[in-house]
């Protein structure tokens, strides 16, 4: 399924950070406070594999898909997509790089316009790089439709007459129609029941195989993610506080928040899920307005020591295998 | 004395719309012993919410129902709305999913747990306060007591759950009855509130209907579990039935189309084709039919009945359990039951879905 | 897109069309097919429909509508036939003073003489040519302004804004009032009263079409286009305009309306069109003390005014309901 990134990595985000100022008062709009979001998120992304990025409601992962694609503003840090560096970038010139990076939303109700019917909007980017001609364009779009096992001749419909898991499917046509290399998935099945999700996860999966695309796979679902993903990085509070190969994280989590994640998730076997150990977590995640000191996870974590308050661990290989951001970190099966 | 907490008789539910009726459930039986946990899985449209709201009478006007529900020995069908709030709460409790929808903003949690006290036993403010406070902290709220004095919207969303089913709690109930209780929850937050619910159970010594969408958490909870398709009751079994030996092709579709978290992977998932009928037909024959691999002639003939599904001849103690009966609707139940789970769907990337009414 | 030809079969199954897979397992003698009831596979049927299209068959099929189109139409028309063809104009005066309706005179006559019918339609046609140009003119700038003011947002929606609570601020009637006595002389007079009118009705426009572009501007599908690499220009009109232009649609409907009872109510206080031209609320302003007496100077006037305003109503109830994209949702 996967290169191992023996060549240079495809997207290069470094140290990634992203605040939102919350502005109070009346007549004159002060900075009340600051909403870390993302906080110095580092990956790497190389050609034709998937990297999971996992975490829970605030954890910053959306913020961070948003912002590798600029749709938002990175407060800081540099994201290089094919060697070139996207932060910062004049309008034009990233309007060229978006060629090569697209995006698959999460709501497929919302993200095509109701108004235009579903062949104008899979035509659309070609409209936009002016590589629009007639009947290659037609051609293309009629490709785009059967390569996600619609039908050409649905060109012509209109969003709402189609079903969710379609809609899905005709947003990722869109996506494809200018064959990026890299995709950023944000929430791709999460709108959809499940037993339409797996008709779709069926299709990235031989997309990925047959287009040699990079996904970068935003989501909550950790069961979905473990089955598409090759590598998966987990995010807690903004930060990322382990990453490695699947089987790593997956089999061979080191973190006590990955740990805790990956034992709530219940598991549809019931012998399995009653023999396993369910590790449920104290209280609730922190405000990103006032994030802890040191390490973020430190307020709920069963091992918490001093040292956790007072310095931020690094997401470094411990001897586990794979990088972990903990002081503490003991490899554990939860799964 | 019966043995049952409650059964549930033949239940149907018709809503009168503009657009016709809506044939929302379709005769649906099953009964809830003492200190049991029955998982009741649909998608949506399944029926199993409205089933639901039929227990506890919270139907909307223009429903119409059918049947009987039996709570201990008293008929719930045709009681007055005086007296079916007087079992609400301390017969029958509910979580549902939205805590917002069960706490009012404008009082104090310790307040509202202590009038849900108050409501069903005669006892002082102050001894009704001291039972929340005890309340909130079985439930894991820390700092129990200053947090008695706090708003609902005070609290996360975990913990606004939690805080319900303290409510729930408050007045031993017979049957706890929660709605996709942790639905909108990240998922370490479900843990928190399913592990409450455990609680709960263990001090009350409730039975719990427990309705959702999830069959994970059905996997870890439930005793029996009840699959509804289109309004009626497709499968019915102990968990160990359900989940491994399938007896009715949907039960199958649903589990197939589950992505694992300790699958290596390889394994793809399976898609049901087509899409849940509409409810305002009355479908000849199964409804779930259109959508079957296995479809046969019979199917579109006549709608398969509950019927008994044959135990393995294998008893050697290493296959599925048969704690009860297992039936399903399923014309050819038997010969599903030994089908490995799932195989009969395709594992295509293709679109399968169909759509237009 | 990439030649696939020389991929395995299952990837090559992506590219075949029409057949699902069922897997190993089979009962004896079961077609494996699932199949659906109608149209393709996909659930879909034979022919397309177009945005237009779609909305010209709903409109079409709400009775209200057809009528008021029809009434609207019919209206306009007979004013144009009556201006050429009939054997008065609206200006004509005859010998006949004060007379009840008759077969020459189907409305009657006035105190001076003119021709009652000739004058109604006249006064018909007037009403729709002023109510016409008001309606373009309010809608151009209040849609531009509103479009700009919600889609950009921040110092440039403060602005605007406040420029129409400026225009809001001071009484519209006592504008006009003001403004209609300066051009009350000129002779094009119903020209420059079209304008003024169509200048104080754009606020409500801007307004609706500003809450519009707000909220969609939010919209995914925006963030979308915005993802795909477009540029403002393209997201505001091929996207967000088409998506606003139902209610904008529907809104310049009612200010057509409107601007009917705001051109009677000027007429009606002497401020609006003047002698010998003729509009619908002169007619009526005219006619009203002789309601008791000569009924026809008052009836009719009054009549048509009414029938022209609800078939505009009737045709904005039935654009809105005809535009409206959440009707067709398939399912939920």
């Amino acid at each position: 399924m996967s290169d191992a990134g023996t060549a240079a990595p495809l997207l290069v985000v470094d140290d990634l950070v992203k605040h939102y100022a919350r502005r109070g008062g009346t007549f004159v709009r002060r900075v009340v406070s600051t909403i870390h979001a993302v906080c110095g998120v580092s990956f790497t992304i190389g050609a034709s594999e998937t990297l999971g990025l996992v975490g829970e409601s605030g954890c910053g992962k959306t913020t961070t898909g948003r912002a590798v694609l600029q749709l938002i503003e990175p407060t800081s840090g540099s994201v290089r997509f094919m060697g070139q560096e996207l932060v910062g970038l004049g309008a034009g010139a990233m309007r060229d790089a978006r060629r090569q990076i697209q995006v698959v939303f999460q709501d497929p109700f919302a993200s095509l316009d109701p108004r235009m019917p579903v062949g104008e909007s899979i035509a659309e980017p070609l409209h936009i790089h002016g590589m629009w001609e007639r009947g290659d364009g037609r051609r293309k779009v009629a490709d785009a439709l059967r390569l996600v096992g619609l039908e050409p001749h649905h060109a012509n419909r209109f969003p709402n007459e189609f079903s969710g898991g379609q809609r899905q499917r005709i947003g990722i046509a869109r996506s494809l129609i200018l064959e990026p290399k890299l995709l950023v998935l944000d929430e791709p099945v999460s709108a959809l029941d499940v037993s339409i999700q797996a008709g779709v996860v069926n299709l990235l999966e031989d997309l990925q195989e047959q287009l040699g695309i990079s996904y970068l796979f935003i989501a909550h679902d950790l069961s979905v993610v473990r089955h598409i993903s090759d590598r998966v990085a987990v995010m807690y509070l903004g930060r990322i506080v382990e990453s490695g190969t699947r089987d790593d994280v997956y089999d061979r989590p080191q973190h006590p928040y990955t740990q805790a994640l990956l034992s709530a998730v219940p598991v549809p076997d019931p012998r399995k899920e009653r023999s396993r150990r369910h590790i449920v977590l104290e209280g609730d995640v922190p405000s990103p307005e006032h994030p802890p000191s040191g390490c973020r996870f430190r307020t709920r974590c069963w091992k918490a020591q001093e040292v956790c308050t007072d310095e931020t661990p690094e997401l470094v290989d411990r001897g586990g295998g794979h990088p972990v951001a903990c002081h503490f970190p003991e490899t554990t099966t939860v799964v | 004395m019966s043995e049952t907490t409650l059964a549930v008789q033949d239940l149907n539910v018709e809503f009168a719309t503009g657009e016709g009726t809506v044939y929302a459930v379709r005769g649906i039986s099953f009964a809830l012993a003492p200190e049991e946990v029955l998982g009741i899985v649909g998608e949506s449209g399944s029926g199993k919410s409205v089933t639901a709201l039929a227990i506890m009478g919270l139907l909307a006007k223009n429903a119409r129902l059918t049947g009987s529900i039996a709570f201990g020995d008293r008929e719930l069908t045709g009681l007055k709305e005086k007296e079916m709030s007087g079992i609400r709460g301390t017969g029958i409790a509910m979580v549902f999913q939205d805590p917002m929808t069960s706490l009012n903003p404008v009082y104090t949690v310790g307040w509202q747990i202590a009038e849900a006290v108050r409501a069903h036993q005669d006892v002082s403010k102050d001894e009704a306060m001291a039972r929340a406070v005890s309340l909130l902290e079985l439930v894991g709220i820390p700092r129990a007591a200053e947090r008695a004095k706090n708003y609902p919207h005070e609290f996360s969303g975990g913990m606004r759950q939690r805080v319900v089913i303290a409510i729930a709690m408050a007045n031993d109930p017979a049957v706890i009855l929660a709605d996709e209780p942790t639905t909108a929850l990240d998922v370490t937050v479900q843990a928190q509130v399913l592990s409450t619910l455990q609680t709960a159970l263990e001090e009350t010594r409730a039975s719990l209907l427990l309705i959702t969408h999830d069959l994970g958490v059905i996997a870890g909870l439930a005793d029996r579990v009840l699959v509804m398709y289109a309004g009626r009751p497709v499968e019915i079994g102990t968990v160990e039935d359900i989940f491994y030996r399938p007896a009715m092709p949907y039960t199958h579709g649903l589990l197939g189309s589950l992505p694992r978290l300790d699958s290596d992977g390889s394994e793809r998932l399976r898609q049901i084709p087509g899409a849940p009928p509409s409810l305002t037909d009355e479908p000849k024959g199964c409804p779930f039919a259109p959508r079957c691999p296995l479809r046969e002639p019979l199917c579109d003939e006549e709608e398969p009945a509950l019927r008994t599904v044959v135990a393995p001849e294998d008893s050697s103690g290493t296959g599925p359990a048969t704690g009860g009966t297992h039936v399903a609707a399923c014309h050819f139940a038997d010969a599903v039951a030994d089908l490995p789970v799932a195989s009969m769907f395709s594992d295509s990337s293709e679109d399968q879905e169909g759509g237009i009414t | 897109m990439t030649d696939i030809s020389g991929l395995s079969p299952r990837q090559q199954r992506l590219r075949r069309v029409g057949t699902t897979e069922a897997g190993m397992h089979t009962l004896p003698g079961v077609p494996p097919e699932a199949s659906t009831d109608q149209g393709d596979e996909h659930g879909l049927s034979g022919e397309a429909r177009g945005q237009l299209a779609t909305a010209a068959r709903r409109f079409i099929h709400e009775p209200l509508a057809v009528l008021g189109l029809s009434i609207f139409v019919g209206l306009a028309v007979a004013a144009l036939l009556t201006g050429w063809f009939w054997t008065y104009s609206y200006t004509s005066i005859t010998n006949t003073l004060n007379a009840p309706p008759s077969w020459s005179h189907p409305f009657g006559t006035n105190s001076i003489g003119g021709d009652v019918f000739a004058q109604v339609m006249h006064g018909t046609l007037q009403d729709i040519e002023i109510a016409l140009i008001v309606a373009v003119l309010a809608t151009v700038v209040g849609a531009s302004i509103g479009a700009l003011a919600g889609f950009y947002g921040g110092a440039t929606d403060t602005l605007l804004m406040r420029f129409v609570d400026l225009i809001l601020v001071i009484p519209v009637l006592a504008i006009l009032i003001v403004l209609a006595h300066i051009v009350a002389k000129q002779a094009s007079n119903w020209f420059w009263l079209a304008v003024i009118i169509g200048a104080v009705s754009w606020t409500y426009v801007a307004r609706l079409v500003r809450a519009d572009f707000l909220s969609l501007r939010e919209r995914e599908f925006v963030e979308a286009s915005r993802a795909l690499g477009a540029t403002n220009r393209r997201i505001i009109l091929r996207h967000m305009l088409p998506n606003a232009a139902g209610p904008i649609i529907v809104n310049a409907t009612i200010t057509v309306a409107l601007s009917i009872v705001l051109e009677s109510t000027l007429s009606y206080i002497g401020l609006g069109i003047q002698p010998p031209n003729v509009s619908l609320g002169l007619l009526v302003d005219q006619g009203q003390d002789s309601a008791t007496t000569e009924w026809w100077l008052f009836v009719f006037p009054v009549l048509f005014l009414v029938i022209l305003i609800l078939s505009i109503f009737f045709i904005g109830d039935g654009l809105r309901e005809a535009l409206d994209p959440k009707k067709n949702r398939v399912r939920a």
